[in-house]
């Protein structure tokens, strides 16, 4: 089947690991997802964790769930533990079923007001239920 | 008599990705769009540049991805070549030109851009036609971006 690139969906960092953002997301759809599309993700702003100069491998976290980030194609990004940064790129799902995200683009966001930025995505997530909802009635 | 409410069609209107993907062709004009029974034709819109498609004097072709879907845009650089300017004044098209010059030197990968254009329709896609470009630095212009425009969706395009 060929892949077919879609948007960069924003999707809750849980949501990676499975656990569902409270949209409905279940395991089987985010899965889904991901086999049936090459699908961008763009990942929210997180924290940096580790950073390996040698595998170009950084790791953020949230709440105890880490994600690690493959930043080999974002050689001008300037990588600082503790800073926030967000990235879009392809999840890939390893053998050993861990989740790597290929990262297309990176940025940093230090100074971004997380809170608006969480409160802004629950309003657009109501927004898109209602503007889907009329758009099929 | 009620107030007829103002048209949108000579405005950019605030759009997300999700919302402009949502607009029909009106049938009589190609440059013409419904949005919710409202005719448009020009938006702005913003995200991070994820795609670049660069034909030195030709165009630069680009997409944005705002996190709810992503836009093409097409940025023209062939105003000093292209007979379809032929009519407008040489030093007006220098001036056009090297602006399109640098706001292609502008986009680029991972950077979020703030664009305006004309919407138009090519293969069957959507695309913007690009006039104005500007690289946004505040790292919460995407959340104020969103919230614009779900401010603006509520009380103006889809209320």
């Amino acid at each position: 089947m060929s892949m077919a690139v879609i948007w960069g969906k924003t999707v809750s960092f849980l949501l990676i690991f499975s656990i569902g953002d409270g949209l409905g997301t279940t395991e089987i759809n985010c899965q889904k997802y991901i086999n049936d599309f090459k699908q961008l993700f763009n990942a929210l702003p997180i924290m940096l964790q580790e950073y390996s100069v040698e595998t170009a491998i950084a790791v953020i976290a949230d709440q105890g769930a880490t994600l690690k980030v493959d930043t080999q194609h974002l050689r001008e990004l300037s990588f600082r533990i503790g800073s926030i940064f967000q990235f879009i790129g392809e999840l890939n799902i390893q053998p050993n079923n861990e989740a790597i995200l290929q990262a297309r683009t990176g940025r940093n966001v230090d100074g971004i007001d997380l809170d608006l930025y969480y409160q802004s995505l629950q309003l657009l997530r109501q927004f898109q239920a209602k503007h889907m909802k009329n758009a099929t009635t | 008599m009620d107030q007829q409410p103002p048209s949108l069609l000579h405005i950019h209107v605030k759009l997300l990705g999700f919302s402009l993907h949502s607009i029909t062709p009106w049938p009589n004009n190609p440059s013409i769009f419904y949005l919710n029974g409202k005719r448009i034709s020009r938006v702005e819109i913003l995200g991070v540049v994820t795609s670049r498609d660069y034909k030195p004097n030709k165009f630069l072709r680009f997409t944005l991805d705002d996190g709810t879907h992503s836009i093409t845009c097409i940025l023209w650089l062939n105003h000093l070549t292209s007979p379809f300017f032929a009519s407008r004044q040489p030093a007006t098209l220098r001036v056009i030109s090297d602006l399109a010059k640098c706001f292609a030197d502008d986009i680029q990968f991972g950077k979020v851009a703030r664009v305006r254009g004309r919407v138009s329709s090519y293969r069957g896609d959507l695309q913007v036609t690009v006039s104005d470009v500007v690289i946004e630095r505040d790292p919460d212009a995407e959340t104020l971006h969103r919230l614009d425009c779900i401010s603006l969706g509520r009380r103006c395009y889809f209320g």
